[in-house]
């Protein structure tokens, strides 16, 4: 059965809906806590944990965003090469995906999608190299604009 | 095959429909495409999307669940390509309401910007169509 376009937008819908429940639940948390102070007394782990989750919240969510991105990207390019075990980096896919009808990606579309990556390693490799500032929602434009090149349907 | 999955998925036929119907044909062209879904029992079902492209404006339809605090089904605008939120679609109350912020007036001084909740019908989904695709940067 193909691999349609639409559903790996759809992933990337639901991992940024995910996050912005969770940043709800957390903000909230932290009022509340503001108000009871031993709300999490009974919870020594969640209580200490808190203000780090808080923090490293979104960057969480864009390495699972770009992961769903670079499922996407691995899955086009499996088909596009027949081959179902090919293992290619994502910066090198990035580049080399032809979109549709095999031509180039526009430079500039696979610069932002770069961008998203590197902010991906800062965080899923504690990389020391700070791309600096990137919100959620910048990240999830930048790759579902990528994604958009891609042929309706592969494989 | 749970009650409330058969319920919603008559339901966003139902809210497609309507927005084919009620659209203006001569701003809008529209084109479905089946969005998949899984049910609380984790199986997969399908819903139609519904593409709406206005000159260089493309916005999505796109269903979202019915499991939703507060309501018994929702959907979403999207901006396309980037999918950028622009205003949500709840079955509330036994019918289907928009809830949409529409940009303040640059000419006024002090604007405030408030949710509002409308009832679909032909007026208020081009009102919110076109409010979109006016305020857009495609």
């Amino acid at each position: 059965m193909p691999y349609r376009r639409s559903d790996w937008h759809e992933h990337l819908v639901e991992v940024w809906g995910e996050y912005k429940s969770t940043r709800a639940a957390v903000d909230r948390l932290r009022a509340a806590i503001v108000s009871t102070p031993d709300l999490l007394s009974n919870d020594r782990v969640a209580r200490e944990y808190l203000s780090q989750a808080d923090k490293n919240l979104e960057g969480t969510y864009i390495v699972r965003l770009f992961a769903a991105f670079e499922a996407a990207l691995r899955s086009f390019d499996r088909a596009k090469h027949n081959d179902p075990a090919r293992e290619t980096e994502a910066a090198i896919m990035i580049d080399q995906i032809g979109g549709k009808r095999g031509r180039g990606i526009q430079p500039g579309i696979r610069q932002r999608a770069h961008d998203v990556r590197r902010v991906r390693n800062y965080w899923a490799h504690e990389s020391d190299e700070d791309p600096g500032p990137m919100t959620i929602d910048e990240a999830r434009h930048r790759l579902q604009t990528y994604l958009r090149e891609l042929p309706d349907e592969w494989g | 095959m749970s009650e409330q999955r058969e319920q919603f998925q008559r339901r966003v036929e139902e809210l497609v429909a309507q927005f084919e119907r009620e659209v203006d044909r001569r701003e809008w062209v529209t084109g479905r495409y089946p969005k998949k879904l899984r049910d609380e029992a984790r199986q997969v079902y399908e819903v139609p999307a519904l593409r709406l492209q206005k000159g260089p404006i493309n916005l999505l339809l796109d269903p979202i669940a019915y499991d939703v605090p507060g309501a018994e089904g929702a959907a979403d605008l999207y901006l396309m390509p980037g999918y950028d939120p622009t205003a949500s679609i709840y079955f509330e109350d036994g019918r289907w309401v928009i809830h949409y912020a529409f940009p303040p007036d640059p000419f006024e001084t002090q604007s405030v910007i408030e949710t509002q909740i409308l009832p679909l019908s032909a007026e208020t989904i081009n009102q919110v169509l076109n409010s979109i695709a006016e305020h857009a940067v495609p």
